[in-house]
């Protein structure tokens, strides 16, 4: 094999170590544009990660909100709070633990709390009696269904792998709330899915 | 038989258990098997979480932000989201002095020529060509990316003139991380054009020298436009 195609395999077929670093590097040249104006910088940090952004504000809000404008006012925090960000982590991960907060916050708010009563009500009704439905569920779909504190663990733990003091602190819950959340969660899911 | 394990079953799941507590829970595990049914469904439900796909929004939301944040949504150079993921989008816009541009509009009217006389010859072979050209000489079309890649060294050396009168009007942070990103592009720079030494016509090689000088001029170009601070 040539110089060229091995240089070829490796960089198309696999996300080899020069690739992740030239991504890396992409990505800390946008965000250094990004903090000094650059409005198109920004938009390819947001192409980057709208994905993986839009996908955690859905599971966390489950049915209580309205994803596409909560994850739009994620990325317009993030702009404005992009000159807090000071590299210590990878942006991803900055813009990540941003975005737990601002769905966390959001859902604590009073207006939102007169709705998560009424939710958690219908969820556990629905988990425990007359949701006794019959087919097997969608994972993404099942985690609508569940009650805001478990669903908010399980995402948070077995999803995104957070551990259960981070957890705790981010809810301000202990440790022991957040593992009973997550056993209760998990319970549930099994038997949305088992059916 | 002691009673069922409620959340002990997501707590040894999690390894969470150790000593007598981890004992306890697998003999029971061990002899109750309505618990291991439970204990592998929970698990299957962890897999499942584990294995989640990130979808890709069903509208494009970036023209709301941009008009929050004060920018112009710029749709034409935005590719669809789901490209996204594979391929980085680079805005290939350029700032070429007319010397460069006259240059590089020579080197597109050579290699079109080149291609389409090479189409040409391709598209139409005789008895004749095929004599004429023995299998030894068939040589792969590459393409000679040469004088187009002296006319981006030119704009590149340019704008690093400029970039190097600017820099300390620039925040010093700032600064050192765009030096740093354009010492990195150098490296990928300087690897694919000594793979092309050994292999010239290799076309994925050529893309990518392109493609890293692009980054390298995207990068340049906006570092200049940068206001001082």
């Amino acid at each position: 094999m040539t110089i060229g195609a091995h240089l070829e395999a490796s960089l198309s077929h696999s996300p080899s170590r020069e690739n992740q670093l030239a991504q890396a590097d992409s990505e800390r040249a946008d965000v250094a544009l990004a903090q000094a104006g650059d409005q198109h910088a920004f938009e390819r940090l947001y192409r980057i990660h709208v994905n993986r952004i839009h996908s955690l504000v859905r599971r966390m809000v489950g049915s209580e909100g309205d994803v596409d404008e909560l994850t739009q006012d994620v990325f317009v925090r993030a702009w404005e709070r992009l000159g807090t960000f000071r590299g210590e982590a990878a942006f991803g991960t900055w813009l990540h633990r941003l975005t737990v907060n601002h769905v966390l916050n959001w859902q604590k708010s009073a207006w939102r709390e007169r709705q998560r009563i009424d939710s958690d009500a219908d969820a556990d009704q629905g988990a425990g009696r007359s949701r006794a439905p019959d087919v097997a569920m969608d994972l993404e779909e099942a985690l609508r269904l569940l009650p805001r504190g478990a669903r908010q663990v399980f995402v948070l733990y077995d999803v995104e792998g957070y551990r259960h003091d981070e957890i705790g602190k981010m809810l301000g819950v202990t440790e022991g709330t957040s593992k009973a959340q997550l056993h209760r969660a998990r319970m549930l899911l099994r038997n949305f899915l088992e059916r | 038989m002691t009673a069922h394990l409620n959340e002990e079953l997501s707590a040894y799941l999690n390894g969470e258990l150790a000593g007598a507590e981890l004992e306890r829970v697998e003999a029971h595990l061990g002899s109750c098997a309505q618990c291991s049914h439970v204990l592998e469904d929970l698990r299957r439900v962890v897999r499942r979480a584990r294995a989640l796909d990130d979808k890709t929004p069903e509208r494009d939301l970036w023209g709301g932000i941009a008009s929050r944040i004060g920018a112009a949504a710029s749709q034409p150079q935005s590719p669809t989201p789901a490209a996204v993921l594979q391929f980085r989008p680079r805005p290939r816009r350029f700032s070429f002095s007319a010397p460069q541009l006259a240059a590089a509009a020579v080197a597109i009217m050579t290699l079109s020529a080149a291609t389409a006389s090479l189409l040409v010859r391709s598209a139409t072979p005789t008895a004749t060509d095929a004599a004429r050209l023995p299998a030894a000489e068939v040589r792969p079309v590459g393409l000679p990316l040469q004088p187009l890649v002296e006319s981006y060294d030119a704009a590149i050396a340019d704008l690093e003139r400029t970039f190097a009168a600017h820099r300390y009007d620039l925040d010093t942070a700032t600064a050192r991380v765009l030096e740093q990103s354009l010492a990195l592009i150098d490296v990928a720079i300087a690897q694919a054009r000594a793979a092309l030494a050994r292999d010239p016509n290799n076309l994925y090689l050529n893309g990518h020298l392109r493609s890293a000088l692009d980054r390298k001029l995207d990068v340049l170009r906006r570092a200049v436009a940068l206001p001082a601070s």
